[in-house]
């Protein structure tokens, strides 16, 4: 049961992507390493993600009505991390996205494998006795690995960054700190994405994103459940629909602010979590793009 | 790698954040649209294809256009088809399988936004439509 021992790590992940139409960049979608057990061992698992938007894309026009729609993101990725030694952590992700968008007028689809990202956290900080304290900080890097096909007709039309990969090259920071008093805790995390051009020329902005959640675990013989409550912040600077000429698309980018719940189960050597935030005030795309629910749902299975 | 230094390279990384944008005016006297078809007062019959072809172009980055074909006399818009760019130079080809009831002067628009505040730069042509 004490081999159990789950230890909050949300290490915070920013696999964005975004399509540089004038209302979206709107798949800021990050990714929580979420609470892992056993911080100093490998595990290998599967996550399922999902987000949805409304989105309106005004005419540039006059007397013409905006056109609405409803935009689906799904990703599916293999995650896992391995431990070098007791100071050094490895991550990656390798995704697979379904992007759906249903408008007043037509549906579209795209669908490949997502850009890969890959990190490398220290543990600065692993101590205490009554409170502990556990501190990750490190960075990455996003490959441009995924489907990207430029700038499509699609994307002209105003569709947003449905594509599975943004082409570009993106660096992450991030830092995680978890401090734990008997089976309650409070964990926060950061991170800090700076994107590159792509071939297009085109940059999605930077975003940064932080969250805290409070958490309890519960045990009962070799389960341990461990409940959670939350907030979670996310801010992306304006892309640039042409980097090298400076030309700086002002309806993307903004904020969102979530209030999440999750709930991890530990059995051994598997875990099971499921997230759930729900937006409580946002901006993003000036007010075009409305995030509407972001579920996650991680299975995961602890190798050595 | 300490503490310090993973803060030293995040306060980097958000200066680096700092957005610059263009320093380009809006400037609708700048943008050039040359159409090619059709051409002035040709004439069309019901069952051709009106084609639009036009080479748009400007200092700066565009954000879409619009081509419309409008019946002068009423106003009607017989054809309207407008479509996002990022561009600063594109070609415009769109077709209209022409429908007319009755004879028609008609006017083929191309409308050409330059931001998302209402400026626009806009190219016209007469054309005649016959059943």
């Amino acid at each position: 049961m004490k081999k159990v021992t789950p230890l909050l790590c949300a290490v915070m992940l920013a696999a964005y992507s975004g399509k540089a139409c004038d209302v979206c960049g709107c798949a800021s979608s990050g990714q929580y390493f979420g609470l892992l057990p056993q911080a100093s061992r490998s595990f290998a698992g599967v996550q399922y993600q999902y987000y949805k938007f409304t989105t309106a894309h005004p005419s540039l026009f006059e007397n013409k009505r905006e056109e609405q729609s409803t935009n689906f993101y799904s990703t599916a990725q293999a995650w896992g991390r391995y431990t070098l030694g007791k100071r050094l952590q490895l991550f990656g992700f390798v995704p697979y996205r379904y992007n759906l968008q249903e408008s007043d007028t037509i549906t579209y689809r795209e669908h490949g494998i997502g850009d890969v990202t890959l990190m490398a956290d220290v543990v600065f900080l692993n101590s205490g006795e009554a409170i502990t304290h556990q501190l990750l900080a490190g960075g990455g890097v996003k490959l441009p690995t995924g489907q990207y096909t430029g700038v499509s007709e699609n994307d002209r039309l105003g569709l947003p960054n449905m594509q599975p990969g943004t082409g570009s090259w993106d660096a992450i920071l991030n830092a995680n700190y978890t401090m734990r008093q008997g089976r309650k805790g409070l964990n926060v995390d950061a991170s800090y994405t700076l994107t590159t051009p792509n071939r297009d020329h085109v940059k999605y902005g930077n975003k940064f994103a932080a969250g805290v959640v409070a958490f309890r675990s519960l045990h009962a013989d070799d389960v341990t459940i461990i409940p959670q409550i939350g907030a979670r912040y996310e801010f992306a600077l304006h892309d640039y629909d042409n980097y090298s000429r400076k030309w700086l698309n002002e309806q993307s980018g903004g904020y969102m602010a979530f209030g999440t719940v999750a709930l991890q189960a530990n059995y051994r050597r598997a875990g099971l979590r499921m997230i759930y935030n729900l937006p409580v005030s946002q901006k993003y795309s000036s007010g075009y793009v409305y995030a509407r629910q972001k579920i996650e749902t991680s299975l995961f299975i602890l190798i050595n | 790698m300490t503490i310090r230094s993973i803060l030293a390279i995040a306060t980097v990384a958000m200066i680096a954040s700092c957005q610059k944008k263009s320093n380009d005016t809006i400037d609708p006297s700048k943008v050039m649209v040359s159409i090619s078809n059709p051409i002035g007062n040709q004439s069309f019959h019901n069952g051709d294809t009106l084609q639009v072809n036009a080479h748009v172009s400007y200092t700066s980055e565009l954000h879409g256009y619009e081509v419309k074909v409008v019946d002068t006399s009423t106003g009607t818009i017989l054809f309207d088809y407008e479509e996002h760019v990022h561009m600063d130079v594109f070609d415009v080809d769109k077709r209209w399988p022409v429908a007319v009831s009755a004879a028609t002067n008609a006017v083929v628009t191309i409308v050409v936004s330059i931001d998302h505040n209402g400026e626009t730069a806009t190219k016209e042509v007469g054309v005649r439509l016959d059943p």
